[in-house]
């Protein structure tokens, strides 16, 4: 059975392109939250093999929504995605638990690397 | 075979005729209103506007040493390329331009009424005129004394 | 995409990168150790290239490839920085400057790229950085004899552990630190390469090194297993040290708390040389404008002003106030407008300044003498199209000091001389004036060989050269037809001579002149007009002639009452808030008559000069004016009390003063 991911970003665009990604690495993508708060339930409702997490979001950012997912499931997998500039937040997210960092403009091997990493 | 010629402007100070290339010859124009600079040279009248390009001035009946005449109707600027520069002269009048057969041209004497050799390329009669040919550059790169000899009437 | 629409950007763009290159490289091989230099002229190879790639100019591309090849191995230290190998660059970055000039002219550039090939070995650069992790020079670790200590204590295995990380990873520090916490499982971290502090600022290449201290039963493939699972961890290798002997380095050690002092302070400067060098790169976010046309620009504003100064005479003359007061804005936008044209003509003189360095060594290698180029008020500005004709005199002089001026190495140190010697090139400003000089410390102008000379070439007669002082005959150098070398260098003897170079600098309405001193060294000067200049100014009356006082030194105009004026020590003043200040007639100054009547108000414009005020008398004041500043030609007399003229709205000509000529006499 394949690994199960949950897909978290406001941007209709980065959704798209991480959910082709991820299938075509032959992982299932459970679910898309738009926002942290929607994140953090979605989590809660079907326990996924690994988070992608947007830093930046509307109502409760990345950063937040790993702290939460973290005390729900402290065995959670969560890969933050950062701009270029937000290397302070994602030292952050390290910190809050994330098991690795892709930068955008993601690049298609990278994000298949950091899959392979963690899920194995 | 045809003897070179060459176009000279002929002009007065005083009494003398003289004449200048009509290749070193920019422009010739009325009397304008000069402007004096503080110098102490007693040749250099001063400057003029021409066309917007501040030009210098010489008093050529000053440089050649014979006293001021009130200008006239006659009074002409003939303004000379001097080393790549515009200047104008102050002549009592323009008479005419000549076509010189270069072989009419006698030679300048040692010294001629008082301007030394340096400054003439040669002397040529007209009728019973004598136009005196200067050798521009040279005059006016001299700060030498130039006293023109006028004949006593 | 059409690209020949790049075509230009990409000219100009490629010109500073190579400016940058050529200025790094110099700086490199005076200071070869100098690691932000070989940085700098990387990243600008780098660029080229990449501009060159996208432009689809291969061999371009290609050429600069091989030159960061050969970057990157000065880097790793696998190259030394030697004259041979920066010939070598400069070789390439002159084919590269002719290449985006006028291509044309370069017919095949096979043979240098392979030259450049054959130098850096095997050109690859991955191999370079193959060979440069799997040589991984253990040497690099130096540890303390504390430290030492530790590890012999300790029976743990002793290990190096080489990260190479992905070309494009961009946090690497955080790569860095997944890296460390993954290690704290296996033993303990001794030192890093470079230092934590440096990995965290970024402030490193692909690859770090860590000298570690692992527990007894360590497997060496597990760690590889384990961090080769980082995200953009390209490639791990860890090696067993054998000898731990060959990490002490006790001697080094203390030479290094030292040296590691230096190094900062070596940092600071290398920052601030590669910030200003990046700095040109930025502040050159402009657009090339053909100088004729801000030429035509700047004759379209010119005439802007003086028929707004005509309309303003009529205004005045037929007192119509509406129009006048519409004026006033006009004034004011056309001013604006007069100081941006201005402004954009005027350049630094660094401009020109910027290629003498590389011009200055390579002249300086051909010669085999040693020169320590000095450059100084190089952000001095001046008018764009004097900038554009003052290269080629500045280089035929600075042909001559380093020729004729500059003595070998060898007939220097004879003479107690430094072996190097000096050439100067300054620029300031002085009055309306800028100066340019260029002074050398060589053997100076020896007066009797040029009499000598001169003579020879029939220059002057012997009867001139008699009343002739050894300062006026050096000046002869100028004089058409001189030529003082007797045999014909490579350098210097082109068939142009000191007379081109004064006849040039006089067609810019500049002078030059020398002085020197035999066995002390020569010193060339220029002095060129700051021409094209509009000015603000106060037109005043003298004796029924009209003169512009420069705004610029104008304190206030006031007007005196006679009986305010004192006489010391035969000079007329007045005081003024507590301080004296000298009274200067413009009249007598300008050699006008006196004027009879008595005044009770003598109308007075109070300059400052320096840090002295003076009061020029005028016998009336006419307004503000501004003034187009034109030459005046004052053929053989000197004319220093004026700055040149300006012509008025009526066609006539006013004086512009110079005030310091003025008030210094």
């Amino acid at each position: 059975m394949p690994k199960k991911i949950l897909i978290v970003d406001d941007a209709q665009f980065m959704r798209t392109m991480l959910s082709k990604l991820i299938e075509e690495n032959g992982y299932e993508v459970v679910g898309e939250a738009v926002n942290g708060e929607e994140a953090v339930s979605m989590y809660k409702d079907l326990s996924p093999d690994l988070v992608t997490m947007d830093i930046t979001m509307p109502k409760m950012d990345g950063i937040e929504a790993t702290k939460a997912i973290m005390g729900h499931d402290p065995s959670a997998k969560v890969i933050v995605c950062s701009a270029m500039g937000q290397k302070p937040m994602v030292v952050e997210s390290l910190k809050a638990g994330a098991k690795d960092f892709i930068v955008k403009p993601i690049k298609p091997n990278k994000v298949a690397d950091a899959l392979v990493n963690i899920l194995g | 075979m045809a003897a070179k010629t060459r176009q000279t402007i002929v002009f007065d100070i005083g009494d003398e005729k003289f004449g200048v290339r009509i290749t070193e010859v920019y422009e010739i124009i009325r009397m304008k209103k000069i402007t004096e600079l503080p110098i102490s040279s007693k040749y250099i009248a001063g400057i003029i506007n021409l066309r917007g390009d501040i030009i210098s001035v010489i008093d050529l009946r000053r440089r050649f040493g014979i006293e001021d005449l009130e200008e006239t109707e006659d009074t002409r600027i003939i303004v000379v390329d001097f080393e790549g520069q515009n200047v104008g002269l102050i002549v009592d009048a323009v008479s005419e331009v000549l076509h010189i057969n270069e072989d009419d041209i006698d030679l300048p004497p040692k010294s001629m009424v008082g301007i030394k050799g340096d400054y003439i390329t040669g002397i040529i009669k007209i009728e019973e005129d004598i136009v005196i040919l200067l050798e521009l550059s040279n005059l006016l790169r001299s700060k030498e004394k130039i006293k023109l000899q006028t004949e006593e009437a | 995409m059409d690209m020949s629409d790049f075509q230009e950007l990409y000219a100009s763009e490629s010109r500073e990168h190579l400016d940058i290159l050529n200025d790094s490289l110099l700086t490199l091989e005076n200071d070869p150790s100098n690691m932000e230099m070989i940085n700098e002229s990387f990243r600008a190879a780098h660029t080229l290239k990449g501009m060159a790639g996208t432009m689809g100019f291969d061999n371009v591309s290609e050429l600069a490839h091989v030159m960061e090849n050969i970057l990157d191995l000065l880097r790793d230290e696998k190259l030394v920085v030697d004259t041979e190998v920066i010939n070598l660059l400069f070789k390439a970055i002159d084919t590269l400057e002719l290449l985006s000039n006028s291509p044309e002219e370069v017919e095949n550039l096979d043979e240098l790229i392979d030259e450049l090939k054959s130098y850096s070995q095997d050109g690859d650069l991955k191999d370079v950085e193959k060979r440069s992790f799997s040589d991984g020079d253990k040497n690099t670790f130096k540890i303390s004899d504390e430290e030492l200590q530790v590890i012999e204590s300790n029976d743990g295995k002793v290990i190096t552990i080489d990260i190479q990380l992905e070309d494009d990873c961009v946090f690497k520090s955080l790569r860095a630190d997944m890296v460390f916490e993954i290690l704290e499982d296996y033993g303990d971290i001794i030192r890093v390469l470079p230092g934590v502090e440096e990995i965290r600022k970024e402030e490193m290449d692909n690859n770090f090194s860590i000298l570690f201290l692992g527990k007894t039963d360590l497997d060496k493939d597990n760690i590889v297993e384990s961090l080769i699972h980082i995200s953009e961890v390209d490639r791990v290798k860890v090696d067993l040290v054998e000898d731990i002997d060959q990490l002490r380095a006790k001697e080094i050690i203390n030479k290094e708390v030292k040296s590691n002092k230096d190094k900062k302070e070596d940092r600071v400067n290398e920052k601030d040389k590669a910030t200003r060098l990046s700095k040109r790169l930025k502040s050159k976010s402009t657009i090339r404008v053909d100088v004729e046309r801000l030429d035509s620009l700047m004759n379209l504003v010119a005439e802007l002003v003086i028929k707004r100064t005509q309309v303003e005479s009529v205004g005045e003359s037929y007192n119509l106030d509406e129009l006048n007061k519409k004026l006033k804005p006009l004034s004011k936008v056309t001013t604006e407008l007069q100081n941006a044209v201005m402004e954009m003509r005027m350049v630094p003189i660094s401009l020109v300044f910027n290629r003498f360095p590389r011009l200055v060594r390579d002249l300086a290698q051909g010669l085999e003498k040693e020169i320590n180029l000095v450059i100084e008020g190089e952000d001095t500005e001046l008018d764009r199209t004097i900038i554009d004709e003052i290269g080629d005199p500045l280089v035929h002089m600075l042909r001559n000091a380093i020729d004729h001026g500059v003595e070998s190495p060898e007939e220097r140190e004879k003479v107690g001389k430094d072996r190097k010697g000096l050439v100067k090139l300054s620029a300031f400003h002085e009055g309306n004036n800028v100066v340019i000089q260029i002074q050398d410390d060589g053997k100076g102008i020896n007066p009797d060989i040029i009499r000598q000379k001169a003579l020879e070439k029939g220059v002057v007669t012997q009867t001139e050269l008699e009343g002739m002082e050894d300062s006026d005959v050096i000046k002869l150098i100028f004089a058409p037809g001189f030529s003082t070398n007797t045999e014909i260098s490579d350098v210097s003897g082109r068939g142009v001579g000191m007379d081109v170079v004064k006849t040039k600098i006089e067609s810019l309405s500049g002078s030059v002149d020398i002085t020197s001193e035999v066995g002390r060294g020569s010193t060339f000067i220029m002095k060129l007009p700051l021409t094209l200049s509009i000015i603000q100014g106060f037109l005043t009356k003298v004796a029924n002639q009209e003169y512009v006082i420069p705004l610029e030194s104008i304190q206030e105009i006031v007007d005196v009452n006679p009986k305010e004026i004192q006489t010391v020590r035969s000079q007329k003043v007045i005081h003024r808030r507590g301080s004296v200040i000298p009274l200067i007639s413009l009249r007598k100054n300008l050699n006008k008559e006196a004027l009879t009547e008595k005044r009770n108000e003598i109308p007075t414009v109070i300059v400052e000069v320096g840090d002295d005020n003076y009061g020029l008398m005028v016998d009336s004041i006419i307004g503000q004016q501004e003034v187009v500043i034109k030459r005046i030609n004052d053929l053989s007399e000197s004319l220093q009390k004026i700055a040149g003229g300006a012509i008025l709205g009526d066609g006539s000509i006013a004086l512009i003063i110079n005030v310091e000529e003025i008030t210094t006499n």
